[in-house]
């Protein structure tokens, strides 16, 4: 093999090297900024759907309670806003099932709040109801505790996942960069074999070809360099010493 | 002592490596594991790694029992 595909080699080498590293580190990194997205898409929102229906819960005890007090329009008003606004977390927590047994903590949303709305759906102002905080809180609070606590666990178990995920991508994030520093080490060591092949196979043969001609010239010493590879130096050895072989010993060619 | 010829037949060793973290990578793949990029990776770096001094080095003559040695601990490494 010629010295010019020797030097090429080492720099391809080198270069499949690097280029494998860093595409490897394009894959990690691409895949934890796909965890990232379904980490909010999975699970933040499934939060954000459990604190929407938490918010509304709070509001329709509001309302229950305004309409203890008798003050049955905004009492009403309230209730409906609050019911529509749990209705709409609930469809974004019940579309939005990713983790598994989340089926099973957002059907039990569902039966509990029907259980609970049942309560407050039928009037309330103008009966044996209206003022009756005793009913509010024998029949009422317990089925809306319930509900809250059904919500609460569905949080918990999205915060939960979300943290394994996050821990998940913190690790992804270390295999990430592991390939880079792996490369970058291998290629410095590569490079200093390279760099000692060079030396050895191309620049010491060169000095040691351009030492001879010197003694030869000064001293007449004859001329004797040894080549190992068989490439363009062992050719220039050889040229050289069949030109030093046919020059006179007592002068130059005439 | 000559570290080119010592370089040359660790790389040797270097491709057997290869090879076998090639198969170990073949049956990460088949069974769908997450450790067949990082086996092919090294399999590829060891393969690198190994054919290099085989292209610049030429093979010796001989070898003597030192560099034999040191061959042998520099594979184990």
């Amino acid at each position: 093999m010629g010295l010019r595909s020797k030097i090429l080699s080492g720099f391809v080498i080198l270069t499949i090297m690097l280029f494998l590293a860093g595409l490897w580190s394009v894959h990690e990194l691409t895949t934890v900024g796909m965890s990232v997205q379904r980490l909010l898409d999975d699970n933040y929102r499934s939060i954000d759907a459990a604190k929407t229906m938490a918010e509304a819960l709070e509001r329709e005890d509001s309302g229950v309670l305004l309409l203890l007090s008798g003050k049955w329009e905004e009492g009403r008003s309230i209730m409906e806003s609050a019911d529509a606004l749990f209705r709409h977390g609930f469809t974004i927590a019940r579309n939005n099932l990713t983790i598994p047994g989340e089926k099973g903590y957002v059907d039990d949303i569902e039966k509990k709040y029907e259980l609970y709305k049942a309560l407050w759906i039928k009037p309330i102002v103008g009966t044996a109801r209206e003022a009756n905080l005793n009913w509010y809180f024998e029949e009422v609070h317990r089925p809306f505790l319930d509900v809250k606590t059904a919500v609460g666990k569905l949080m918990a178990l999205n915060d939960r996942t979300m943290y394994r995920t996050a821990s998940d991508l913190k690790e992804r994030t270390h295999r990430a960069i592991m390939p880079g520093i792996v490369a970058i080490l291998a290629a410095l060591i590569f490079t200093l074999i390279f760099n000692y092949f060079v030396n050895f196979y191309v620049i010491s043969p060169i000095i040691k070809i351009t030492k001879g001609i010197q003694r030869f010239l000064e001293a007449r010493e004859p001329l004797d360099i040894r080549v190992e590879t068989k490439d363009e130096l062992a050719s220039l050895a050889s040229s050289i010493q069949d030109l030093v072989a046919r020059l006179r010993p007592d002068g130059p060619i005439k | 002592m000559r570290p080119h010829i010592i370089l040359r037949y660790v790389g040797f060793v270097l491709l057997v490596n290869a090879f076998f973290l090639f198969v170990s990578a073949l049956i990460s793949a088949l069974g769908s594991d997450s450790a067949c990029l990082p086996l092919l990776y090294s399999g590829i770096v060891s393969a690198l790694f190994g054919v290099f001094p085989l292209i610049f080095v030429p093979p010796p003559t001989s070898i003597s029992n030192k560099e034999g040695f040191i061959v042998l601990i520099s594979s184990w490494l």
